[in-house]
């Protein structure tokens, strides 16, 4: 063998701690009732029904092409991945207080359970919305799956760096809790889900492109739908934020361990 | 093997920093039961979690080479929202332990009958306490920690848990801190004393208790 028994005891060791964490998560994530799931549903939908009935009222017409739903969904879809990963590992080690008094369990086992947690409740629903969407006859199937993918491989990471930092920032300096989601609140806006990044004036769409969400959502739903291949487009700046912003993250976590771990 | 190197631990309150431990370097080999004897507020909590693994110190280490209980009734670690059999089925997996066996010991030695279903925020305070001492018997230990005597309910349950912690001492072993030497002289054979952030180990328990009580007489003279 390759690799020594000591590691696979470790990685097995792990494995188990990340499983106990991530079933208790899910218990008290979603509440006692299993309508807390179907919450992870109806968010998405009800801010894609919001804004097509937006749309639908003031008779625009879908910013490219004809099919103004699809291009909502793929928009709100990775946006959410992120927004939701980096968000709820933010409360990771916060609210995990009394797990960490528990010896086995350290900070990083929290912050890649709720991880997990994101990544397949992500990925459910996707696979809900969308197969509805193609069952139903109003969507095709993606043009090409593994862009979708890469995409959203790259947007969870970004997520994940984003929410490691949080996690760390908001047990050390309490204001974070609240200054995070003012500073991040205006992406929704600017990361294109309700428009197409080429169709806008090119100096606030140089502005725009710092903003790597811009760049994920244009990428997974360009994945999808090739028709809106945009120029705009950079998927190693989103790559270069996901890395960076994990490495931040890690670090942040290495150094501040002892005082969150005793907090 | 327990080793404890260079352990320093400061409490940060509204008084400023307080040093509880300083510098505490020691070595048990787990082969004796140990007590560890200090008077009120001498740091002996903060020790024993130091030891559990349950606060990290500010400076230094501890290794374990044997496989250390948290503090035995400890309930901490209890979700509100969760009933007792979901608290138990986790900490049971999280140590690898025989989730179904474990959960009927609890469920069974707790005796608080369909309580065990319920949320654990409706619990009482002997309720809450009978569940998490049943779970630190559930779970084999190589060393048990325990800090003083609580009392856990009425006299009956407290003979039931003077068993069980006899049950388990015949394959494991005891860290128990106290602040007072009946119950720990008649236990540990291993001694030490925590005073001024300071650990003194002894060979036997009863220097341990000879040095405590001299302690005691300069301090109240």
């Amino acid at each position: 063998m390759w690799f020594p028994a000591v590691i696979w005891t470790a990685i097995a060791n792990q494995r188990r701690i990340v499983g106990a964490v991530l079933l208790r998560e899910s218990r008290t994530r979603f509440g006692r009732t299993r309508l807390g799931y179907l919450w992870a549903l109806a968010e998405p939908i009800s801010h894609v029904m919001v804004m097509s009935i937006v749309y639908w009222a003031i008779n625009r017409r879908a910013p490219v092409g004809d099919n103004v739903i699809l291009f909502f969904i793929t928009g709100v879809l990775p946006f959410f991945l992120f927004q939701k990963t980096a968000r709820n590992l933010g409360g990771a080690l916060r609210g995990g207080q009394t797990l960490l008094r528990l010896p086995l369990v350290n900070g990083m086992d929290l912050v890649m359970a709720r991880a997990l947690l994101e990544a397949v409740t992500w990925v459910c629903v996707t696979f809900i919305i969308l197969g509805f969407m193609v069952v139903s006859g109003r969507a095709h199937m993606p043009d090409h799956p593994l862009i979708c993918a890469a995409a959203a491989v790259a947007t969870f990471g970004l997520g994940f760096g984003i929410g490691l930092v949080n996690a760390v920032l908001m047990t050390m300096w309490k204001s974070w809790v609240m200054i995070y989601p003012m500073i991040t609140k205006p992406l929704y806006h600017f990361s294109a889900i309700f428009f197409f990044i080429d169709r806008i004036p090119a100096d606030l769409r140089y502005w725009l492109s710092w903003n790597p969400m811009m760049h994920s959502v244009q990428w997974f739903r360009q994945g999808y739908i090739t028709e809106y291949a945009s120029v705009t487009l950079d998927p190693d700046y989103l790559l270069k934020w996901a890395i960076a912003s994990i490495l931040l993250g890690l670090c942040l976590e290495r150094v501040t361990q002892r005082q969150v771990q005793s907090a | 093997m327990i080793e404890l190197h260079r352990v320093t631990k400061a409490h940060r309150g509204p008084m400023g920093r307080q040093t509880v431990l300083s510098d505490i370097s020691a070595l048990f080999d787990c082969s004796t039961d140990v007590g560890i004897l200090g008077g009120n507020g001498s740091g002996k909590s903060t020790l024993l979690r130091i030891i559990a693994g349950m606060d990290k110190p500010d400076y230094g280490h501890v290794r374990r080479s044997v496989r250390v209980s948290f503090p035995i009734s400890y309930g901490g670690a209890f979700h509100p929202n969760l009933s007792a059999r979901e608290n138990v089925r986790f900490i049971a997996r999280l140590y690898g332990a025989d989730e179904a066996g474990v959960v009927r010991y609890v469920r069974d030695f707790s005796e608080i009958g369909n309580h065990f279903e319920r949320p654990v925020t409706t619990y009482s305070n002997s309720m809450k306490a009978r569940v998490a001492f049943a779970l630190s018997m559930a779970i084999e230990f190589d060393v048990y920690l325990v800090d003083e005597v609580t009392a856990v309910g009425d006299v009956g349950f407290k003979r039931k848990c003077i068993q069980a912690l006899a049950e388990r001492r015949k394959t494991a072993k005891l860290i128990m801190v106290s602040q007072a030497v009946t119950t720990i002289g008649r236990i540990c054979q291993q001694g030490a004393v925590l005073e001024d952030g300071q650990l003194r180990v002894f060979e036997s328990m009863a220097d341990a208790i000879q040095a405590y009580e001299n302690n005691l007489m300069v301090l109240h003279v």
